[in-house]
């Protein structure tokens, strides 16, 4: 495979895996974060720590786990394999679950210090009128913190682009499947042909930048 | 203001003729990792000091192009210290050791036949590692399609298998024997079915090359091959 189709091919694998980990994280975080943001049980402070976990631990601590977890007979390996058929490790399913776990407290964490500045008012109004809590959330919160909810799930998707560590540990490399851009970029060094890498390296640096301007400057508006 | 006259000296004269590096100083080497259990063993053989710096062979490759003071380069291959020569960094290659492959399986009996039935595999890198080219030469001499989930190296590949991830995986014989690895896990897969894998030194341009020449005479002589050979190497 030439140098220009093998860079479209890892630059699709990142997107996809970012989009689909985005997506998911859209979904879960939210709740969590108003949890976070709003409970007073004593569990708060570990689960917010754990929440938190992935922004401090080196990403290789998080993948050597991840791949024990993911072997054929770990904890999750089984359970997927009997569900499935077919092994987690070396998949990009196995890469979704680790990049949704990597990126996790950048999504949850604006959230939660969004949601902690709520006009509860408002909701205290609606639940009053029967509006139920399912609806409260959805149609309310959520519209509420609608620009938080853009920088957090662009946060999520820099920060999955910009992961390396888990994918080396759990990835596999496959063309097509888990070769994602900062692992090509590390191929490319490795095999000496610094003009690819500096293609990729140079993309990926003004991707990064270009997507934090337009977070910074979404949160001002 | 004198530290840095003399930070600037001393690289001046480091970088000047052969002999230049004061002698006492210890043999700078860049070693590639997978050689690492070997080189101990002959480092500490050797009569004079030696500093090790080990790391994979692309990145020590890289840092010596960048300056990084070397005085040896142990390359795990043979095109990176070829490199290093024709852009004038780096003198002329020597194989100091030549790589065994094996296969190492988790369950079954290792050898061509659990190849035939495996689904995946994972090996090191074909188009950065001589252990992964040689892994796939295997494969495609065997004509078995196991999906091939590729490590970034050798070791890496060990460890895909270790942790019972991948069902086995191409490996190195040097590995077997430094981990203990119990002979019926592993088989020595012919070295007639891949290119060799030749690992090849060559002294660092600017460093100390005397005592750089020296080391490689003695990489190469009847004792220090024994030792190789006794890690797992031809």
């Amino acid at each position: 495979m030439d140098v220009a189709a093998d860079i479209a091919q890892a630059a699709w694998v990142t997107g996809a895996l970012a989009l689909v980990s985005t997506v998911i994280l859209l979904v879960a975080a939210p709740p969590l974060a108003w949890w976070i943001a709003r409970t007073r049980s004593r569990w708060r402070a570990p689960v917010e720590a754990l929440t938190a976990l992935p922004l401090v631990l080196p990403p290789t601590v998080l993948g050597f786990y991840l791949l024990v977890f993911m072997a054929r007979d770990g904890p999750l390996g089984a359970l997927w394999t009997a569900i499935f058929g077919a092994p987690l490790a070396f998949t990009f399913s196995g890469l979704v679950i680790g990049s949704a776990i990597y990126s996790l407290p950048l999504v949850t964490g604006p959230l939660a210090t969004a949601f902690r500045a709520t006009d509860t008012g408002v909701l205290e109004a609606a639940a009053s009128l029967g509006v139920g809590p399912a609806a409260r959330f959805l149609r309310l919160l959520l519209p509420m913190h609608r620009k938080a909810l853009v920088a957090a799930g662009t946060l999520g998707f820099a920060h999955t682009v910009g992961e390396f560590g888990i994918v080396l540990m759990i990835g596999g490399n496959i063309p097509g499947a888990t070769r994602v851009l900062s692992i090509a970029l590390f191929d490319r060094v490795e095999m000496l042909d610094y003009g690819a890498a500096h293609l990729i390296a140079g993309g990926l640096l003004a991707f990064s930048l270009a997507i934090l301007v337009f977070t910074y400057r979404s949160l001002r508006t | 203001m004198l530290l840095a006259l003399g930070i600037v000296l001393a690289t001046a004269s480091s970088q000047g003729e052969p002999g230049a590096h004061p002698v006492n100083e210890p043999l700078r080497a860049a070693v590639a990792s997978n050689f690492r259990a070997a080189f101990e063993d002959v480092a500490a053989s050797y009569g004079a000091a030696v500093e090790p710096a080990y790391g994979s062979s692309g990145l020590l490759y890289a840092q010596i192009v960048q300056g990084r003071p070397f005085d040896v380069f142990l390359s795990a291959d043979t095109a990176r210290p070829q490199a290093l020569a024709e852009a004038g960094r780096g003198g002329a290659p020597a194989v100091y050791a030549i790589g065994r492959l094996a296969l190492l399986v988790n369950d079954g009996a290792p050898g061509a036949d659990w190849l035939a039935t495996a689904e995946s595999v994972a090996l090191a890198n074909p188009e950065t590692a001589p252990y992964g080219r040689a892994a796939v030469e295997t494969m495609a001499r065997l004509d078995v399609g196991a999906r091939r989930v590729l490590a970034m190296n050798v070791a890496q590949a060990f460890h895909f298998a270790a942790s019972g991830a991948a069902e086995g995986a191409f490996v190195a014989f040097a590995h077997m024997l430094a981990q203990g690895v119990p002979a019926e896990r592993y088989w020595l897969v012919p070295a007639a079915w891949h290119s060799p894998i030749e690992q090849a030194a060559a002294a660092v341009k600017g460093g100390n090359e005397t005592a750089a020449e020296a080391f490689i005479a003695h990489l190469l002589g009847a004792e220090a091959q024994a030792r190789i050979r006794a890690a797992g190497y031809r």
